[in-house]
C-alpha cells in the first residue's frame, strides 16, 4: 500500500514539474505585420510578443526573404575591407561598397554577419567572398553558411585542405593551381611552392626563384597563421630579398610556376575549402545551430544564453528560400525588448526555417534595404552612437553571377629526369647512381619491364642467359617525367657448369 | 798379319759396344743416339710436336647458346698466363716452388700454391695419338671411342660430360685447331682451341 502511495506521489511530482516547465517556456505570438516587396525581396516588419514565465515581452522583428532557386536573386557575402587589411564599416556603408564592387550585382538588402574582433574587424569564422577564401577563421570550429551559384545553401563546418596558389590569365581563367607547401619557409625541394608574407621580416635566401606579387588584397589574421593574398606579379629575381611592403613573394623552382608565372599574371593564395564547401562562391561564419530539419536542436531552454538582447539569424525554408531575421532589443521603452537565444530559435522555426543559424547580435544587429540609391535601416540598431561598424554581412542581390573561372589545360612543362648513370652489376645486384626527384625506376630486361623504388635490382635469380638491360628514371605527377632509357648494359648469366669448366681449364699446363 | 789382328780386335770391340746399347722399338728410330718415334705423317709430327712444346699460345672459344666467351692461355716454359675474363692469373714454377699471381683491384697478389693442379689437368690433348683419328677432307676426326680422353679431363669438375664431334686441323705440321662439343646436363658448349705463336710467347710476371 505504501509502495502504491509512493508511486502515485512520484507521478504527481513529475507532472507538476512538467506543467511548471510548460508554463515557463516562452511563447512567440505575432500581433501584426506589414509586408513590402522591394525588387523581389520580401520585407516584413513583425510586431510580436514573446512570453516567458508569465511575463510578456514586446518585440519588433525585421524579416527579409528571397528564393535563390526561383528568382533572379542571390545571397552573397560582403565587406568593405581595405586592400591590405581587415576593417569595419556600418552596414549601410558596406552595402553601398558591395554594390559598387560588383557591376553584375545590385544589392537590395542585407543583414549583419559573423562575429568579429571589435579592434581589427577579423571575422571569427571562415569568410568566402566571390570564391576568395579571405579568411579560414580563427579556429573556433563554428559553423559556416555557404551559398553556391545554383542556389544551394550549405550549412556546416568546412574543412581546409591546405593552402593553394592559383594563377589567372588576363581573362580571369585559371592557368595553374598548385598546393602551397609552406608559408614563410623555404621550399623543401624543387617542386615545392612556398609563399612569404610581410610578417616574415628576414631576407629570403638567394638562388631560389622569387616572384614578387604586388598585393591587391592581402589578409592576415592576428596570429599570423591564416593568410589570403591576391595580387599581380611584378618582378622575378633569384637575389636575396625581403618581402616589400604591400606585397607577398612566391618562392619556387617548380617548372610550372617557372613556365606560367609571368609579369602581369594575377596570383591568388588561399586555403582550399573542402567538406561540402567546394564550389561555394560566398560563405560566412555563424554560430549556434538554431533549427535543424525543422526542429530546435542546439538551443535548449534554460541552458542557452538567456540574455534578452537584439539578435539576428539566417535561415532556409523547405522551398529553398533564404530569410534574414533581425530582432531589435535593449530599447524596451520603444517596444523592442530583445530575445533570448531560445526565443530566437522558436521565432526562426515559427517563420518556417528548416535550417537556421545565429549570427552576430547585440549592437551588431542590423538590417538594411535599398531605397533608390541608398540603403536604409529597417531595424533600430541598439548602440547609442548609431549603427555599429561590422566586419562582414549577408546581402540579397539581383543580377547574374560572374562565370566561374575556367580551368585551362595546363601545358606539359614537366622536366625529364636524369637518365640513370654508372649502371653496373655487383655481386648479382644491378646498381646505378641515385637520381634526384625520382618516383622510382623502370628496368627493361630483354624487353620485360620491372619497376623498383630503389636504385638497385636483384639479378641473382636470373637464369643462365644473355640479358640486355636498360634503366630509366620514373617521373611522377606533373613536375617530372620519365627520363628515357639508358644505354643497354649486356649482362651474361653463366650456368654453373661454366665455372667448373674455367676451373679445369685453369689447370692446363701445370705439370703433375 | 799384325794389321789383320788389330782390325779383327777393333771389329770385335765394335760388336761388343754395339751389343751394350739398347735397341729402339719397332716404331722408333735412333736419332743422335736417342730413340724417337718414326714420324711418318703430318699428324704424327704435329702431335709429337705439341707433346714437347712449352712455348705457345692457346686461344679457347666457348660458344654457348646465348653468348661466346674468349679465353687465352700463354705458355712460356715455366710461366703461364691464364687470360680469363675478369680473372687473369699468372702461374710460375721455379726451384723455390710454384706461385700464382691473382688480381685484386688494380694489383696482383702472389701466393704459393701446389705445383700440380688440383685437377689432373695437364693438357688432355697431349694424350692424343694419331691412331685415334681418322682423316677427313679438311682435317681429322677423333674416333668416338677415344672421346673419353676429353671427357675424363672435364669430368674432374663436371657431372657426366659428353663429348662429340672432335675435329682437328693442322697447319705446317703443327696443331692448328681442335673443335669439339661438350654437353654437361642441359648446358652445351662448342669448344674451339686454337694453337699459335709456337716458340714466340713471352710471359712477363706482374709486379706485386
Amino acid at each position: 500500500m505504501k509502495k502504491l502511495l509512493s508511486f502515485f506521489t512520484t507521478l504527481l511530482i513529475l507532472s507538476l514539474v512538467q506543467w511548471t516547465q510548460l508554463q515557463a517556456q516562452p511563447r512567440f505570438t505575432i500581433i501584426s505585420q506589414t509586408q513590402e516587396v522591394v525588387e523581389g525581396v520580401t520585407h516584413r516588419e513583425i510586431i510580436a510578443e514573446t512570453s516567458e514565465s508569465g511575463t510578456v515581452y514586446p518585440q519588433v522583428i525585421q524579416y527579409l526573404s528571397a528564393n535563390p532557386l526561383q528568382d533572379q536573386l542571390h545571397v552573397i557575402t560582403g565587406d568593405d575591407y581595405p586592400a591590405l587589411s581587415y576593417g569595419m564599416r556600418p552596414l549601410h556603408t558596406m552595402a553601398q561598397a558591395v554594390d559598387n564592387r560588383y557591376p553584375n550585382y545590385r544589392v537590395i538588402g542585407g543583414i549583419n554577419g559573423d562575429f568579429y574582433n571589435l579592434n581589427s574587424g577579423i571575422p571569427v569564422e571562415a569568410y568566402v567572398r566571390n570564391g576568395d577564401v579571405v579568411s579560414s577563421g580563427l579556429g573556433n570550429n563554428r559553423p559556416v553558411v555557404g551559398f553556391k551559384d545554383n542556389g544551394d545553401v550549405v550549412f556546416g563546418r568546412p574543412c581546409f585542405e591546405g593552402f593553394e596558389i592559383t594563377l589567372f590569365n588576363e581573362q580571369g581563367d585559371i592557368v595553374l593551381q598548385l598546393p602551397v607547401n609552406r608559408i614563410n619557409r623555404l621550399p623543401n625541394d624543387l617542386t615545392d611552392v612556398t609563399v612569404y608574407f610581410e610578417n616574415f621580416t628576414l631576407p629570403i635566401a638567394s638562388q631560389l626563384h622569387k616572384y614578387v606579387i604586388q598585393g591587391l588584397d592581402i589578409k592576415r589574421d592576428a596570429f599570423d597563421t591564416r593568410y589570403f593574398g591576391r595580387g599581380v606579379m611584378v618582378e622575378m629575381t633569384d637575389a636575396s630579398i625581403e618581402v616589400p611592403q604591400g606585397h607577398f613573394v612566391v618562392v619556387s623552382n617548380n617548372p610550372y610556376v617557372e613556365g606560367l608565372l609571368e609579369a602581369g599574371t594575377t596570383v591568388r593564395v588561399q586555403e582550399k575549402l573542402g567538406c561540402d564547401f567546394e564550389g561555394v562562391r560566398f560563405a560566412i561564419g555563424a554560430y549556434e545551430h538554431l533549427v535543424a530539419g525543422g526542429n530546435l536542436v542546439d538551443i535548449v531552454f534554460g541552458t542557452a544564453p538567456s540574455a534578452r538582447v537584439p539578435r539576428s539569424a539566417v535561415g532556409q525554408k523547405a522551398d529553398g528560400s533564404v530569410f534574414f531575421l533581425a530582432v531589435d532589443g535593449r530599447q524596451a521603452s520603444d517596444g523592442r525588448t530583445g530575445v533570448t537565444l531560445f526565443e530566437l530559435s522558436e521565432i526562426m522555426q515559427t517563420m518556417g526555417a528548416v535550417e537556421a543559424y545565429n549570427l552576430d547580435g547585440g549592437g551588431s544587429t542590423a538590417m538594411v534595404l535599398r531605397n533608390d540609391d541608398t540603403f536604409v535601416y529597417l531595424n533600430q540598431p541598439s548602440d547609442p552612437g548609431g549603427p555599429r561598424s561590422l566586419s562582414n554581412a549577408l546581402f540579397f542581390v539581383s543580377g547574374q553571377h560572374q562565370s566561374l573561372p575556367k580551368t585551362l589545360t595546363v601545358p606539359d612543362l614537366s622536366r625529364p629526369l636524369d637518365v640513370p648513370t654508372n649502371i653496373r652489376v655487383q655481386q648479382g645486384q644491378l646498381i646505378w647512381d641515385h637520381v634526384q626527384s625520382n618516383a622510382g625506376y623502370r628496368l627493361n630486361i630483354n624487353t620485360q619491364i620491372f619497376n623498383t623504388r630503389s636504385n638497385q635490382f636483384d639479378l641473382s635469380n636470373l637464369n643462365a642467359g644473355r640479358y640486355l638491360i636498360k634503366v630509366e628514371t620514373s617521373g611522377e605527377g606533373p613536375y617530372f617525367r620519365d627520363s628515357g632509357f639508358s644505354n643497354e648494359l649486356e649482362y651474361i648469366v653463366f650456368p654453373e657448369s661454366y665455372k667448373a669448366i674455367l676451373e679445369v681449364l685453369r689447370g692446363l699446363g701445370r705439370r703433375r | 798379319m799384325k794389321l789383320k789382328i788389330l782390325a779383327a780386335l777393333m771389329l770385335g770391340a765394335l760388336f761388343l759396344l754395339s751389343a751394350c746399347s739398347n735397341p729402339c722399338e719397332g716404331n722408333e728410330e735412333r736419332v743422335n743416339g736417342v730413340c724417337v718415334p718414326v714420324l711418318n705423317t703430318p699428324l704424327e709430327k704435329a702431335l709429337f710436336h705439341i707433346q714437347n712444346a712449352d712455348n705457345y699460345a692457346l686461344d679457347i672459344t666457348l660458344q654457348l647458346d646465348f653468348t661466346q666467351v674468349d679465353l687465352s692461355i700463354q705458355f712460356d716454359e715455366t710461366r703461364i698466363f691464364y687470360d680469363f675474363v675478369d680473372e687473369p692469373i699468372y702461374f710460375e714454377s721455379s726451384a723455390e716452388g710454384c706461385f700464382e699471381y691473382t688480381q685484386i683491384a688494380d694489383s696482383f697478389v702472389k701466393t704459393e700454391v701446389a705445383c700440380s693442379a688440383s685437377t689432373s689437368a695437364y693438357g688432355f690433348y697431349l694424350n692424343f695419338e694419331a691412331s685415334m683419328f681418322e682423316s677427313e677432307e679438311d682435317g681429322f676426326r677423333m674416333l668416338e671411342e677415344y672421346h673419353t680422353i676429353i671427357e675424363d679431363f672435364f669430368s674432374q669438375t663436371l657431372t657426366n660430360p659428353n663429348v662429340s664431334s672432335v675435329e682437328l686441323t693442322l697447319m705446317n705440321e703443327r696443331l692448328n685447331q681442335l673443335k669439339f662439343t661438350l654437353q654437361s646436363e642441359q648446358d652445351r658448349y662448342e669448344f674451339t682451341l686454337t694453337f699459335s705463336n709456337f716458340d714466340s710467347v713471352t710471359v712477363n710476371l706482374p709486379q706485386e
